[in-house]
This record gives C-alpha cells, sequence and structure tokens, in this order.
C-alpha cells in the first residue's frame, strides 16, 4: 500500500525534510549559464527588421531580404534595387525559412554509438567531436600521409575545410559540382578559346539576336537572374533553339525545339557546322583574323551532311538546315549556352568543344550579343603557360574523382573521409559501391544542415549553421550591367548548437597546428581582411544595403585575347599530343539503349535542388514526389495508364526501392523516359524526404569515362518497367 | 511561497529544467540522483524508486545509456526522434519549429521583462519554459505562473509526454516526464 499515492503537489511541497536543502543547493548553484536574463523593462519587442543576405537555397546566389520579427525569420524577398535578380527570389528562396525551422536538423555535435549507419548516436560537445576528428585525421597523416585522407565536399560553406585539407596537401577532395558541371567545360573552353575559357563567360542576353540551349533546362533549373535575362531576350525579339529529348519548359517557349537523340548532340552540332561552313555562312573576317584550324576543321566536319547528321540525331535535315541558317543569320550576337550540368554520355569534353567552336565560327566570342570572356588578368604565370598547365592537369588528375576516391576506399588506400554539404550517395555513380566504401574506411565524419543519406555513415556528426545563420564567404558577381560584391551575412543567431564553417575550421586547424587563413579571430574579422583589397568592409556592405557595387574591369565586348599557344581560337589545338585528342572533336558514338530498355535520363525541378530541398515542407507542398516522364504512344503499346505506379528496373537488374508515378507525354521521345533528380533519400532522419519518389542514382549503376577528362557520363544506364513484378515487354516498339 | 525548510517550486522547476538538458556528469551525479529517489520516496512512488536503483545498481556506466537515450528521444534517431521537446512541434497544425506558439511564449516572456539568454535558442524548449516558470515562482507570482502553465506549458506538454511514454527505452526519462507531469499539473 503506498501511503502518498494520492498525494497533491501542495501537499507534498509541504512535507519537509526530504532533501529540501540537497534540491535547494542543487538548483541554486550555477551548473550551466542561466537560460534567461532580466531585462531593464517588460516589453514586447516588435521590432521589424530587413536584413540583406545572399541565398543558398542552389548556387545562383540570388540577394535576398529577409524580413525577420522579434527574432523570428518571417519572410524572404528579393532586395529591392539589386542589379541581379532584383525584387525577384524562386519558390526555393521563399521557403529558405523552412529549412532554418526544420525539426529534422542537425542540431548539436553527435558520434555515433552504434554500427555504422545503424543511425545510434549520443550528443558530444563540441570540444570532443572536434578533438576526435583532428586527432583521427593527424593519425592518418602520421601514418600513411595525405593520400590516407579524402573529402566530399560542395557549395560555398565548404571552402574553408577544403582551405584546410589544402595545407595538408590532400589531393582527394571531391566537388561534384566540378566533376559534373564545370570541369568538361573548362577543359573544352581553354582549348578552344585559351585561358580565358576557364571562366564560365557571360551571356550577354540584352544585345542577343538568337540563344541556342543544347541540353539545357533553364526554367526547370532555375536562376532567376538568367531567366529575367532570357526573358528580356525575348521581349526583344531573340531566337530560342532549344535540343532536348524531351519537350521542357524552356522548349515551350522555343521557336524550334529539336527533340534529338539522346547522345547525338555534337553530331548535330557538326551538322550545323557543316553547313555553315558550306554555305559561307560563318565570320569569314573573324575566322581569318582569330582562329587557326580552320581548314581541319572544314575538312572533317564535311562527313557530316544534313543527311548524315539527320539519320543519326534524329531530326529531319530540313530543320537541321533551317535553325543553322537563324542561327548564323544572327551572328555574332549568338548566345550558344556553354550549358551547366555536363557529365552525360562520357563523350562530353568533344561535345563542348563542338558547341565552342561553332561559338568561334560565328565570331561570337567576345561580341555584342553573344559569349563576352571574364577577363583573367592578374594571373601569376603569363596566360599561355597557366592555361597549358591547367589543361595538363585537367587531362591528368583523377585524384579529384569521385570514383576514384571511391575505389581508393574500397582498396582501403583512403581511410579517413569527411563529407561537408556533399551527399556521394546521391551524387557518385553506383551508391551500393558508395556505401561499401564508406562501411570500410575506418573514420567517417559528416558536417551538414540536415542528416543527409551520407551522414548516417559518420562517425561525428557536425551541425552546420543554416545560410540565414552565419557568414560564408565574399561573393563576387561579374555581369554584362555591373560588377559588385556581396556576402552572405546571419539574419539570426545559430539555433541549438549549430556553428558557422569558419568557426568549426579554425577549431581543426587550432588542434593540427595548421592553417595560416584561421589566424583570424573569427569570421568576420577573416572577411573584413579579404574585402579590404576593395575598400570595404561588412560594416560597409552593410550601410549600403547588403551590396557594394564595383567599377567594370574592362570594357568586355570586343576585348579578346586568346591566351593559347598560337595566340588564336583553336580549333585543332595542335599543341596537344595527336594520340590523346582527335583534334577536330569527332563524335564517340553513345551505345543505344539494349532491347526492352529506355535511356534514364534526369534533370530538375524549379522547386528543389537536387537532394538539398527533400525535407522542405512547403517544397513539398510544391511537389512531394518526382514522376516518370515516358511517351504516350509507348505507354498505349505498354497498355500503361496515366497515374499508374510502375517499378523500375536497370540493365544490372537493380530496381527503383519503389514505384514511380508515370506521367504520359507525348513531350518525350520513346527511347528515353526522364525523372527529376534529388528524390528517394534514403535517410529516415529526414521524415519528409525519406523514401518520397525514386532516387535516378539509386538506378546509376554505370558511367562512361571521358576519355579527356575522365569525368563520369551517367545517362548510360537503362530502365525498363515493371508491373505487377514483371518486366513489360518493350522490345521491338 | 514557503522557502524556508519545505520545497518550494522554484527548485523544484529549476531541478526539472535541468533534468531536461542534456545528460551530463558535470550535474547529473550522486547528488542528482539523491535528490530525484527523495523525491520519489517523498511520492511514493515505489515502482519509479525500484527502476531508478536498479538501472543506477546493474549499470557501471550508467551515464552513456542515458545520453543515448536523450538523443534519440529529443535529437536525432533513427528512424526518427522521438518527442522533440519544442511546444510548436505539437501546436502547429503541421509539425512546425518555431510557429506561432513559440512565438507568443516569447512574447511572455518579453512582457515579463526576461528575455533567453542564448540567442539563438528556441523559446519553447521545455527546459526554457520550466526555467522560466521557475522565475516566475521565485517572483511568488502565482498568477502569471497559473496563467503561463494553462496559457502555454499544459497545452502542448500531455502530448509530449504521451509519445514519449509510448516509445521511452530508458526508465530515467519515464520517472522524469511523469515528474514533470506531477509538478505541472492542475490541482
Amino acid at each position: 500500500m503506498k501511503p502518498f499515492s494520492q498525494i497533491t503537489r501542495r501537499k507534498f511541497l509541504q512535507l519537509s525534510g526530504i532533501g529540501a536543502a540537497t534540491l535547494a543547493s542543487f538548483a541554486r548553484t550555477g551548473h550551466a549559464a542561466p537560460a534567461f536574463l532580466k531585462k531593464q523593462s517588460a516589453f514586447i519587442s516588435n521590432k521589424v527588421q530587413n536584413i540583406p543576405t545572399v541565398c543558398n537555397m542552389c548556387k545562383a546566389r540570388c540577394l535576398v531580404s529577409c524580413k525577420v520579427v522579434n527574432g523570428r525569420v518571417v519572410k524572404i524577398d528579393g532586395l529591392a534595387d539589386n542589379p541581379y535578380n532584383g525584387m525577384a527570389v524562386c519558390a526555393r528562396g521563399n521557403a529558405a525559412s523552412e529549412l532554418l525551422y526544420d525539426v529534422d536538423r542537425l542540431k548539436y555535435p553527435m558520434k555515433r554509438v552504434g554500427e555504422r549507419g545503424e543511425g545510434k548516436w549520443a550528443r558530444i560537445s563540441w570540444g570532443e567531436a572536434i578533438d576526435t576528428i583532428s586527432q583521427q585525421l593527424e593519425k592518418a597523416l602520421r601514418s600513411s600521409g595525405p593520400k590516407a585522407l579524402a573529402l566530399f565536399a560542395k557549395g560555398s560553406s565548404s571552402s574553408y575545410i577544403k582551405e584546410l585539407f589544402a595545407e595538408f596537401s590532400i589531393a582527394q577532395v571531391n566537388d561534384v559540382s566540378s566533376e559534373q558541371c564545370g570541369m568538361n567545360r573548362e577543359l573544352a573552353y581553354r582549348l578552344t578559346f585559351g585561358n580565358d575559357g576557364a571562366q564560365f563567360p557571360l551571356l550577354d542576353y540584352a544585345n542577343t539576336s538568337c540563344v541556342v540551349l543544347v541540353g539545357s533546362h533553364l526554367g526547370e533549373n532555375v536562376d532567376v537572374a538568367e531567366l529575367q535575362n532570357l526573358a528580356r531576350a525575348r521581349g526583344n525579339g531573340a531566337k530560342l533553339i532549344v535540343v532536348d529529348p524531351r519537350f521542357s519548359s524552356v522548349a515551350a517557349k522555343a521557336d524550334n525545339h529539336l527533340m534529338i537523340r539522346p547522345g547525338t548532340d555534337q553530331v548535330l552540332l557538326m551538322g550545323w557546322i557543316n553547313y555553315i561552313i558550306d554555305a559561307g555562312l560563318y565570320d569569314v573576317g573573324y575566322v581569318s583574323q582569330h582562329v587557326t584550324g580552320f581548314a581541319e576543321l572544314r575538312r572533317d566536319a564535311s562527313f557530316y551532311s544534313l543527311e548524315k547528321a539527320a539519320e543519326i540525331t534524329g531530326i529531319p535535315a530540313e530543320v537541321i538546315r533551317q535553325t543553322a541558317t537563324m542561327i548564323a543569320a544572327a551572328a555574332p550576337g549568338v548566345i550558344i549556352h556553354p550549358g551547366n550540368h555536363s557529365a552525360w554520355y562520357g563523350n562530353d569534353v568533344q561535345r563542348l568543344r563542338t558547341q565552342a567552336i561553332l561559338a568561334g565560327l560565328l565570331g561570337s566570342w567576345g561580341s555584342r550579343g553573344g559569349l563576352l570572356p571574364r577577363t583573367a588578368f592578374g594571373d601569376e604565370l603569363p596566360p599561355v603557360h597557366a592555361n597549358q598547365q591547367a589543361i595538363a592537369e585537367l587531362l591528368k588528375n583523377r585524384d579529384w574523382h569521385g570514383a576514384t576516391i571511391i575505389k581508393k576506399m574500397e582498396k582501403g588506400a583512403v581511410r579517413v573521409v569527411g563529407c561537408w554539404g556533399q551527399n556521394p550517395l546521391h551524387s557518385i555513380v553506383n551508391p551500393y559501391r558508395t556505401r561499401k566504401a564508406f562501411m570500410a574506411a575506418d573514420f567517417v565524419f559528416a558536417c551538414d544542415v540536415l542528416p543527409s543519406d551520407t551522414t548516417l555513415f559518420a562517425d561525428i556528426i557536425l551541425p552546420e549553421a543554416s545560410f540565414l545563420e552565419r557568414y560564408d564567404v565574399v561573393d563576387r558577381y561579374q555581369t554584362t550591367a555591373q560588377n559588385f560584391i556581396a556576402v552572405r551575412t546571419p539574419v539570426v543567431a545559430p539555433a541549438y548548437e549549430a556553428r558557422d564553417p569558419y568557426w568549426i575550421v579554425k577549431q581543426l586547424s587550432t588542434r593540427l597546428g595548421r592553417g595560416d587563413g584561421f589566424r583570424f579571430a573569427d569570421v568576420r574579422a577573416r572577411l573584413d581582411h579579404e574585402l579590404a583589397k576593395d575598400d570595404l568592409s561588412l560594416a560597409k556592405i552593410a550601410a549600403e544595403g547588403g551590396f557594394a557595387l564595383l567599377p567594370k574591369v574592362a570594357e568586355l565586348e570586343n576585348n579578346v585575347r586568346f591566351a593559347t599557344p598560337s595566340g588564336k581560337i583553336e580549333f585543332f589545338p595542335k599543341s596537344l599530343s595527336a594520340d590523346r585528342l582527335t583534334l577536330v572533336p569527332n563524335y564517340d558514338e553513345v551505345p543505344a539503349p539494349p532491347q526492352g530498355f529506355a535511356r534514364l535520363l534526369s534533370g530538375r525541378s524549379p522547386v528543389h535542388s537536387q537532394t538539398l530541398t527533400c525535407n522542405n515542407k512547403w517544397l513539398r507542398h510544391e511537389m512531394a514526389e518526382n514522376e516518370l516522364w515516358l511517351n504516350e504512344q509507348l505507354a498505349e503499346k505498354l497498355l500503361v495508364k496515366a497515374g499508374e505506379r510502375l517499378f523500375l528496373e536497370n540493365q544490372d537488374g537493380v530496381r527503383s526501392m519503389k514505384p514511380i508515378v508515370v506521367k504520359l507525354t507525348p513531350g518525350i521521345r520513346a527511347d528515353c523516359v526522364y525523372l527529376v533528380h534529388g528524390f528517394g533519400a534514403r535517410s529516415p532522419l529526414l521524415q519528409q524526404g525519406f523514401d518520397q519518389g525514386v532516387g535516378d542514382m539509386m538506378l546509376m549503376t554505370r558511367s562512361r569515362r571521358d576519355q579527356f577528362s575522365g569525368s563520369r557520363g551517367l545517362r548510360v544506364n537503362f530502365v525498363r518497367l515493371i508491373k505487377n513484378g514483371k518486366p513489360l515487354d518493350m522490345r521491338n516498339l | 511561497m514557503a522557502q524556508e525548510d519545505s520545497i518550494g517550486m522554484t527548485d523544484i522547476y529549476r531541478f526539472l529544467a535541468r533534468s531536461m538538458r542534456y545528460p551530463d556528469a558535470a550535474w547529473m551525479d550522486d547528488q542528482y540522483f539523491a535528490i530525484i529517489s527523495n523525491i520519489l520516496n517523498g511520492l511514493g512512488w515505489d515502482d519509479e524508486s525500484r527502476d531508478l536503483a536498479d538501472f543506477l545498481d546493474f549499470s557501471a556506466d550508467w551515464l552513456e545509456p542515458i545520453q543515448i537515450e536523450y538523443t534519440r528521444l529529443f535529437v536525432n534517431a533513427v528512424p526518427s526522434v522521438i518527442a522533440p521537446p519544442y511546444g510548436s512541434i505539437y501546436l502547429s497544425a503541421d509539425g512546425m519549429l518555431y510557429g506561432p506558439s513559440a512565438v507568443s511564449v516569447k512574447e511572455f516572456y518579453q512582457e515579463k521583462g526576461f528575455e533567453l539568454a542564448g540567442e539563438g535558442d528556441l523559446p519553447d524548449h521545455i527546459s526554457s519554459e520550466l526555467e522560466f516558470l521557475a522565475l516566475l515562482a521565485e517572483q511568488g507570482n502565482q498568477a502569471d505562473e497559473d496563467l503561463f502553465l494553462n496559457k502555454h506549458f499544459r497545452t502542448w506538454f500531455p502530448k509530449f509526454k504521451e509519445k514519449l511514454l509510448g516509445e521511452v527505452q530508458h526508465p530515467f526519462y519515464r520517472i522524469l516526464v511523469k515528474l514533470i507531469d506531477f509538478f505541472t499539473r492542475e490541482e
């Protein structure tokens, strides 16, 4: 019988002598900093602040203004009067506050206490987390040197950890956006235009007469400023040609949509080039003044007659002729868009070289309405040497490639691995292999805002401040109209124990005794140091309303210099050994889908950024899962109905984790299917995004290596549809 | 409220607030468990007393299991965190953090002349709300204490408690949540 089982609170309190003194002394001694501060006067703070910062929901870096009421972010708009995106912001920018207040955020440093991948953790202090990581880094460095370490790191917040790893000469640092987007283009444009080809050129939408998008689905891949520019160009009467096997949203706005056979883009480009040369439509003056290798191009392109190109690409000869004429008529004010994501078919450098050559043939490199190189003066090396060195590096160095690192992890050569804002399980081909490689590592640490699939494999997890809570790096912007500087700035203090990336890396740097860049007390001091070069400071930028205008570097138009060995645009770069590179880019044929399979294509949604937004409630409201684009005539033969859910199975027998909703459309070729990347998260810690839709990478067990850049083309995977457990017969359709 | 020789709510709230912070050897020590044990004995909660004694006796390393359980219940867990200790999760339609209820908790603090010390703290963390109740009790402000309990704390705590009791594995948090319930319940 319990004497006090019905005791009340009051009664309990009246009982004396049950440890009252101990309780009081426990409660009254400060075991921790007080949770509350007493204010001078009582009031509800209605303070409304509008704080400018740089959006990080994708890599476009829009300038935004965050409305903060009483310490809570309530709305995000474009920053008024800025010369970039203006007042406009996309759905993802609008929804950034949902990232800030996402219940699944990583909140405290944690250590793994269960098996790797099991998801059993204990919260630890920052001190313990930093000590553990630095001990592991040091141990690996001492015993095996820098070759035993690797880093997967993406986004501006990873720049500090990359800096620290560079101090230790760790070469295995993978950035998926370089590998799958920038690298192929850089190599192709450097080969053609020299050192100024290193950076993505400015696209002169304001003065262009024709825009050509080869495979780019701008509009689904949203960059607000660029979309505004494209819309204005269309308003000014510029033509738009879109090459895509799928009727994308931008294809719907085009004068011509060329529904090309996947993988044959280069043939179309060569067909255009051949026709333009044959018909004498190229810029004779520009070519004779600025180009070498024209004769070789003419010779090799002649193979691609309209008929030949039509046969390979599936685009009618007349359409190729018509579009070639349209492009040439607009020259030199033509934007052959260099494109973003480029790791497609493993013949990507050659395709991009052909694009660059077409731009050269039309005289649009450095011309009004065309591609304006960002001047890269101030190189330490003479630009030609810098260019040749960079090309040699791009051709040879594979250390930083994702697949190379995974292979080294499998072999036990790389044993200590960091992941910073990157999710290798969704960005590197064959996630099954990636998973095994992570399981085999000695030590894995991850730093992120949300618990991505990859964080599940970490031994130590570090919670990074979200972009609304942190300073990052100095962001420099160059546009055709205006140059300016902005800095990502915290609009609220970091929640929980999340910390800004500079602070985190500074702790590691201190423990490891390296990293001169971390001598500054905090990120503000470091950024002020960097801004001083432009006679700016964080305070000045804030006082100027969130960005500071810079003088234009130089006149962009007609400011062409070709830092190639020949001093000219090289259609035929003789400086390279012929066995490595077919001098005029020859088409490397892409294998057709095996009988009964369709090629798996993937791309972007305007309301999601890869896997980064899969847990965002507002964006999930707009698009909760992806769907499979399937040609409607094919579907009719297969007796597949719109909205049906079917499993996918790839050429190696790997099935999707769950079925995907089918969208029937005439807007895709029958030899391919399409879905949006970024879905199918496997981390149950993401309560919103877990197991929603189908992850394309889960079906990508093969890749095709580009023979020059080594990047892995991913569109060489094929799927068939599975209904009631059985594959649908897609043979001979 | 009497503070001399009997137990005051100020100390109780503060004790409970501390108990809902992350377990740390700096404060979770013999003395701490002696207090819990005394309270349980005082209440005549024999089952809970036994549970407490059991896990302290049988586990040489008793701290880490509590830390793991805290992480699983309140921070991150596979397949999903059990009971996030923030009021707004239970009070907003879509289970969001820092929803309207958290804003009004923050305004309540400010109205009474208090501000959270940690800039990044969310206002409606269970520990902050309990700590605030201690401040109100310390001021002897029964009306405000009751108002805060009824208008804020008790609007979500029962849902939190239910979620936690449904899945809790470690007896410590089962005992603790029952104690919080007992000391914040209307009589």
